[in-house]
């Protein structure tokens, strides 16, 4: 995996100071975020058993530009701006199967590939000749069974973008290949998070709150030994376990669960985790809402049989501790982070850097506002 | 309702010839805009409750108040010296004190920046390879503090004019008026007028500024026993109907 090392010396005062509290409550700065960011990158669509046999669709969008996705009548999957070309009615809603895509509102249809079937007319009618009409494709890219969808025709590849990523997640977590997509996980609406969708990625990229913030969680792990690398567009941090069965997260079972935990995190907002316990992997993508809200996506791979009698019950266990003692925590902190970002006295904080341990560095964060910056580099926005 | 042609036709709205003068627009009781002029050329100038005398009596007392969208914590330090300062960290701004209370130093809950009553930042979490920065840079930024016949205030501009130079002969005039003042202590039960009044905040200035409303409105004024709770229903009976959008 490509490593280019980004090496923080002794940083200067203006060197450590953090992206300017506007970025985080500017409405002008959220549209730009979209055009910039949002509509030029590799978007989590799927998982492809979604859409495991040729028309099954489903529907999704990036920040309200609707697209679907479906495998076409030769396997392939294939993504479309979900919006007929007809009076720009949108053609599927949810996930479904269908062998013929049909228009709800005048009933032009589509092939799976896109192409314009039949349009209601009579002989005399003037109409456009069918081979002049067709979806319009979206680029469509996959990892590790992710579907991933990209609005901007001219995008780099996945391969392209986040170069050796895939393989080090599959040479670092072995079994990803033999998992499948969680039980459910398709039901599963996003998270909603008030805050920006930076301050969830800006949290996720530092565990300098871990020892105190997430207590049980801090038991779980040999918290000194963490650390963290920077890619060029990406960046990867682990966590030793502190090899403890019994301890005040959830109950592991170092005999069938994986132990320690490795995070990536995919540059503009996808990250990929594992976490101990049974087999995982997780991977996430934060979405903007609005400038002050936005949601968590999650979609999570587990073993394909269960390793162990137990392991449906640890699997139980684990999640139960997310969503009611974890997820939480962080939640009070990124709120309170959203109201500070407000006060008019608050315009830049400070990145704390340090190349040696991954529990007092912020580093990635600061990894990440520069590659931000970059992305929406031209005029600075202007205060809102 | 009108809305407005341009701002400033409201620079003239109330007449200086009190014969023939009309009340401010009512768009200027519900525009957003407006709402955000408020707030930067009034409530961010002047002088804003934060809390009782008693309450910040020993070194390290604290209290915290909200003034439109700030924060800000009032803390009397080690030496005696009441300070005021925006209640925001500046590592990543974490809101930093809740509600009122005692403390030896200002410890943000979020990485444990630690800052001394004074504002200055102490300590930094940090391992071995870590930057330094000058601390010095990293402090609290002040707000200025003025005790006022026992009440504290704050104000957000560090450069206002003092709240007794602004007013000069009220303090007299309330020690005068209201005998063995500095015997009273706050009230331990809710406060008679706390709480969402529903209504702009000029709505209920206006409101209190007369009383041609008083015998109409206020049926059992001065006979009723319910005496806490009578005149803060007045108020919000009164007010609500004219309500003024949501610019509280
Ligand atoms: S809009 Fe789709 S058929 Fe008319
Ligand atoms: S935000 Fe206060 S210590 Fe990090
Ligand atoms: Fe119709
Ligand atoms: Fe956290």
């Amino acid at each position: 995996m490509p490593q280019p090392e980004t090496s923080p010396d002794r940083l200067g005062d203006r060197d450590l100071r953090a992206l300017p509290s506007k970025y985080y409550v500017s409405e002008g700065v959220f549209q730009r975020e979209k055009e910039l960011l949002f509509f030029r990158t590799w978007q989590y669509a799927c998982h492809s058993s979604e859409v495991e046999n040729p028309g099954d669709y489903v529907a999704t969008d990036i920040l309200g530009q609707n697209v679907f996705v479906v495998r076409d009548q030769d396997g392939e999957i294939r993504a479309f701006r979900n919006v007929c070309p007809h009076r720009s009615h949108k053609l599927v809603e949810g996930r479904g199967h269908t062998t013929v895509l049909v228009c709800p509102y005048h009933q032009w249809s589509f092939s799976l590939d896109g192409g314009l079937r039949r349009l209601r007319k009579t002989p005399d009618s003037q109409a456009p000749a069918a081979g002049r009409v067709c979806l319009t494709p979206v680029r469509c890219d996959r990892m590790l069974g992710f579907v991933f969808i990209n609005l901007d025709d001219d995008a780099a590849s996945i391969a392209e973008t986040w170069p050796g990523v895939e393989a080090h997640i599959l040479e670092t977590c072995p079994e990803v290949m033999s998992y499948k997509l969680a039980e459910g996980a398709s039901a599963v609406p996003p998270a909603d998070v008030d805050c920006n969708w930076r301050i969830q990625v800006d949290n996720y990229l530092e565990c300098q709150h871990c020892r105190h913030g997430h207590e049980n969680f801090a038991d779980m792990l040999d918290i000194c030994n963490q650390n963290y690398t920077l890619g060029a567009n990406h960046a990867y941090y682990f966590f030793l376990s502190a090899g403890k069965a019994d301890n005040k997260a959830y109950p592991l079972d170092p005999e069938h669960d994986v132990m320690d935990l490795h995070f990536w995190f995919l540059f503009p907002n996808i990250g990929f985790g594992q976490f101990s316990g049974p087999g995982n992997l997780s991977l996430f993508q934060w979405l903007p809402v609005h400038t002050g809200s936005g949601i968590r996506v999650n979609a999570s791979l587990e073993p394909a049989e269960p390793t162990d009698p137990g392991m449906k019950v640890r699997q139980a266990l684990r999640t139960k501790w997310g969503e009611e003692v974890l997820q939480p925590e962080d939640l009070a902190f990124m709120r309170s982070v959203q109201v500070g970002m407000h006060q008019h006295t608050f315009d830049q904080g400070w990145y704390i850097v340090d190349r040696e341990s991954q529990e007092f560095s912020e580093a990635m964060i600061r990894h990440f506002h520069q590659l931000y910056q970059a992305r929406m580099a031209a005029p600075e926005p202007s205060a809102n | 309702m009108n809305t407005p042609q341009s701002h400033a036709a409201f620079s003239n709205a109330p007449d200086a010839d009190l014969q023939s003068s009309f009340v401010l627009p009512a768009w200027t009781y519900t525009d957003p805009e407006i709402y955000g002029r408020e707030k930067r050329e009034i409530f961010y100038r002047t002088w804003h409750y934060a809390g009782h005398r008693s309450q910040l009596a020993e070194p390290g007392s604290y209290v915290t108040a909200v003034i439109a969208d700030e924060e800000v914590v009032v803390v009397r330090g080690r030496e005696g010296v009441l300070r005021g300062f925006f209640n925001v960290c500046q590592h990543r701004a974490h809101p930093l004190l809740k509600g009122a209370g005692q403390t030896k130093l200002i410890v943000c809950p979020y990485h444990f920046w630690t800052y001394d009553l004074d504002g200055s930042l102490r300590g930094v979490k940090k391992g071995s390879g870590m930057s330094c920065f000058d601390k010095g840079s990293a402090q609290l930024t002040p707000v200025a503090v003025e005790e006022f016949c026992g009440l504290v205030f704050v104000n957000l501009d560090a450069d206002a004019q003092g709240l007794a130079e602004q007013v000069p002969g009220l303090e007299k005039d309330i020690r005068r008026l209201i005998p063995r003042y500095d015997e009273q202590v706050p009230m331990q039960e809710m406060a008679m007028f706390d709480g969402d009044l529903k209504a702009g905040w000029k709505v209920t200035i206006d409101n209190i500024l007369e009383c041609n409303h008083c015998t109409n409105a206020q049926p059992g004024s001065g006979g009723s026993d319910q005496h806490g709770e009578l005149p803060e229903r007045h108020l919000r009976d009164l007010v609500a109907p004219v309500r003024a959008g949501d610019q509280d």
